[in-house]
């Protein structure tokens, strides 16, 4: 059955490729799309390393998970949010560098989450053993650095991936990445051509879910001391307080003061803002469900990562063209459990990753030879390591899901429209009173959840010891 | 495990079609497409659910849905803020002929020949201006590519929506022609044409090319801009009419077409000219419509099988 549903979520990836095989599509290279792709992606992934790296380290040397919280806002801006920003500042129309710029400010968290992660999971004896003999600088060199490189270099490549793939921003301001290709191969109803345009994107992310599998899931059992000097962790904690101030807090207060009828603006949507809860709230809680009950790793994985990385449209595209050809889309489409199925599918790595080996299987085996059955264990031993890791993977998945936009146009039943999409929309008659109330209700709401869940959860609150 | 699987096969039966509604997918702003079916609703006691597209999606969506769920409609009516939108799915077999009696008065040339799709309510592509920067603002497309306005002019893409319609409807050799001439102005290519009309109000450019709506919205905001209907000494401006079509095998076929009749009525199109963004009634009988400008004659069947000559607009100027 895990299996099952696991493949289920590769579909719409598998639908879309269909689709272009069926289209008999020639591959094209797009060289041009690339080189801007590079570019724009490549300099988010930049700018995401420098901001995300001291704000990691200060999150590891720190206790507090609103600081987290509050490191996860940018994530929740919508991307045309953040592109009306800027121009709401005066700045020039932006060009590649300038696109570059804006993802990269929205995209640091994913590098500052994963170095906090991989920090917290520094072997503490090894640590311990090298602070004795090291200065700082060399410990970091030869002791921290290679424990971290490869979530560093997984948690870049995500946001390179995250930022080739990303849409609004590039064609807001029209520089022609891969991702805008896709989206005009669409529009042209150049299916094949879309896909092949995407194959790199696939390639990349197939490679990152590979590097990915190698990676350890389990935090350290005893956390390493706090290794970095005052002054290095107070320039980091500077950093990440800057970073917090320009892309958190700033826009939420700028939405505070804009959103004058914020209750008005709440009582009106009332509608669509229960509809995005509910498809978040049931596309979360399955997926939990479903990772939380499969604790091996998966050789699915990759394509799971391909459909997260690729634009969302891609996802829905393929989810209604499966539905289609299999004869399931009058049953499915009316209820919302198409629109469930594609984000599930959109986020169904996000929400794998961090839940599986919960414990170690050595735990699991002397378990099974003490003689006590598998629901037992599961209700022993992995629930308890669960349960806080599901809680927060559940709440950023709502989250996340409540902000998805791609496939909500191609598969939402009639007579429903979710918040993100109705904000979007507003957006066409530019940043007003309105459009600042539903993005702070938005962000409220992503805030107000992934906090709850982290303080219940009690997740990655094991500071480094000392 | 099983239990929320459970759960989720009872939300997917929780939904069943009811006589008393119609779906209408609209390829149109939700904020001024709303009051309409809202208005069509109390009148007609038929409960209406829509699904709009977005901007983000640079409103590919529905017409992808409406191809997708071809053999399993799920849609009654599809409201297309352009003709060509309407004329491509008719190729594609999507839509069945429907030939509203209310529609009777309006001219031959917003109604398609086979009945597929009737026009309502347009739009027209204009030059919007920043009317503190231009005094003197070119009448014409052809006057964008003076070399006064060097670098001082911004157009949306033109690979999506009506620029896009805007550059199929001149034909090959004058859109190539404009293409050309605008790259040699160093014009400045944008997201979209609400992005066009904010840089022009900005200041930032002086001029552009964008839709009537987006003016009208920009000025009750009080942006410094106007707008001229270009052409009015030559081929005409391009007007883009609202489009209203029966979907083939249509759930609701009978509630649909009284909501098409209701949707290209007099009335309608009275309501939308009223609204935000004061869409011209394609009725010569109504005030303010189309019959007070010269407009392009224009093949939409043709302009559905444009993808080509825009590839090429879109490597013209340099993209």
């Amino acid at each position: 059955m895990r299996r099952l549903i696991g493949l289920l979520l590769a579909a719409p990836l598998a639908g879309f490729a269909l689709e272009a095989v069926l289209g008999a599509g020639r591959f094209q290279l797009h060289l041009g799309a690339w080189t801007s792709t590079l570019i724009v992606a490549g300099g988010a992934t930049a700018i995401a390393v420098v901001i995300g790296v001291p704000v990691g380290a200060a999150l590891a040397h720190g206790r507090s998970r609103w600081l987290k919280t509050l490191t996860l806002f940018p994530l929740l801006l919508p991307p045309v949010l953040a592109a009306a920003a800027w121009l709401a500042a005066r700045l020039p129309v932006p060009g590649a560098a300038g696109c570059a710029v804006i993802l990269g400010s929205l995209y640091w968290p994913v590098v500052a989450l994963v170095f906090d992660a991989s920090l917290r999971r520094l072997p503490a004896g090894a640590m311990d053993a090298a602070a004795l003999q090291l200065r700082t600088g060399r410990l970091l060199g030869r002791v921290v650095w290679p424990q971290v490189r490869p979530a560093l270099g997984a948690a870049a490549l995500l946001v390179f991936l995250l930022a080739a793939s990303e849409f609004t921003i590039p064609a807001l301001f029209v520089v022609p990445t891969i991702s805008m290709t896709v989206y005009e191969e669409l529009s042209a109803f150049r299916g094949a051509s879309a896909a092949s345009a995407s194959l790199p994107l696939m390639a990349l992310a197939i490679g990152l879910a590979w590097t990915l599998r190698r990676a350890p899931s389990l935090p350290a059992s005893a956390p390493a001391r706090p290794f970095l000097g005052r002054a290095p962790l107070a320039a980091a904690r500077g950093v990440a307080a800057l970073a917090w101030i320009a892309t958190a807090l700033l826009p939420a207060t700028l939405f505070a003061l804009r959103a004058g009828s914020f209750a008005k603006t709440v009582s009106i949507n009332l509608e669509s803002i229960a509809w995005s809860g509910l498809v978040a709230g049931i596309a979360a809680t399955l997926l939990v469900a479903w990772a939380s009950t499969s604790p091996a790793r998966s050789r699915l994985e990759p394509l799971w990562l391909a459909t997260l990385v690729l634009p969302g449209v891609v996802a829905g595209l393929g989810t209604l063209k499966i539905a289609e050809r299999s004869g399931l889309h009058p049953f499915l489409a009316p209820s919302g459990a198409l629109l469930i199925l594609a984000i599930m599918a959109r986020f169904a790595f996000a929400a794998w990753l961090p839940l599986r080996d919960p414990v170690e299987r050595a735990q699991i085996e002397a378990a099974e030879l003490s003689g006590l059955s598998r629901v037992r264990i599961w209700r022993r031993i992995v629930l308890p390591a669960l349960l806080p890791r599901a809680l927060a993977v559940g709440s950023l998945v709502f989250v996340l899901s409540l902000g998805e936009i791609g496939p909500v146009v191609l598969l939402s039943p009639p007579g429903r429209m979710t918040a993100a999409q109705h904000l979007f929309n507003l957006m066409h008659y530019g940043y007003d009173d309105v459009v600042a109330s539903m993005a702070l209700l938005l962000f409220g709401a992503a805030a107000l959840v992934t906090g709850s869940a982290m303080h219940v959860g009690r997740y990655g609150t094991n500071r480094l010891a000392g | 495990m099983r239990a929320v699987l459970f759960g989720f096969v009872l939300l997917l039966s929780a939904c069943a079609p009811r006589p008393d509604e119609v779906v209408v997918y609209a390829s149109v702003d939700d904020l001024y497409a709303r009051p309409l079916l809202e208005e069509f609703q109390r009148s007609s006691g038929l409960k209406v659910l829509a699904v709009y597209d977005t901007e983000e999606a640079k409103t590919l969506g529905l017409v992808h849905r409406l191809i997708g769920e071809k053999n399993h409609p799920q849609c009654d009516v599809f409201w297309a803020g352009d003709c060509v939108r309407a004329a491509l799915l008719k190729k594609e077999g999507v839509l069945q002929p429907f030939e509203p009696g209310a529609a009777a008065d309006i001219p031959a040339r917003w109604r398609d020949p086979g009945h597929a799709w009737t026009g309502f309510g347009a739009r027209a592509r204009v030059i919007v201006y920043n009317t503190k920067a231009v005094k003197d603002p070119p009448r014409t497309l052809a006057g964008l590519s003076d070399p006064k306005w060097r670098g001082r002019v911004a157009i949306a893409n033109p690979m999506f929506g009506t620029t896009a319609n805007h550059f199929a409807a001149l034909g090959e050799a004058e859109a190539l022609r404009l293409a050309a001439a605008l790259k040699a102005n160093d014009v400045r290519v944008v997201g979209g044409n609400s992005h066009v009309r904010d840089l022009v109000a900005r200041g930032d450019y002086d001029l552009g090319l964008t839709d009537t709506d987006d003016v009208w919205i920009g000025k009750e905001r009080g942006d410094p801009i106007d707008l001229i209907y270009p052409d009015q000494e030559g081929a005409g401006t391009l007007a883009i009419p609202n489009c209203a079509a029966l979907i083939q095998g249509a759930p609701h076929a009978g509630n649909a077409r009284r909501f098409i009749e209701y949707l290209v009525g007099a009335a309608a199109e009275e309501f939308l000219a009223k609204g935000r963004s004061k869409q011209m009634p394609v009725r010569p009988s109504l005030a303010g419509g189309l019959s007070k400008i010269k407009t392009l004659e224009v093949d939409w069947g043709k302009l559905s099988d444009s993808e080509a000559l825009l590839d090429q607009v879109k490597r013209t100027l340099g993209r």
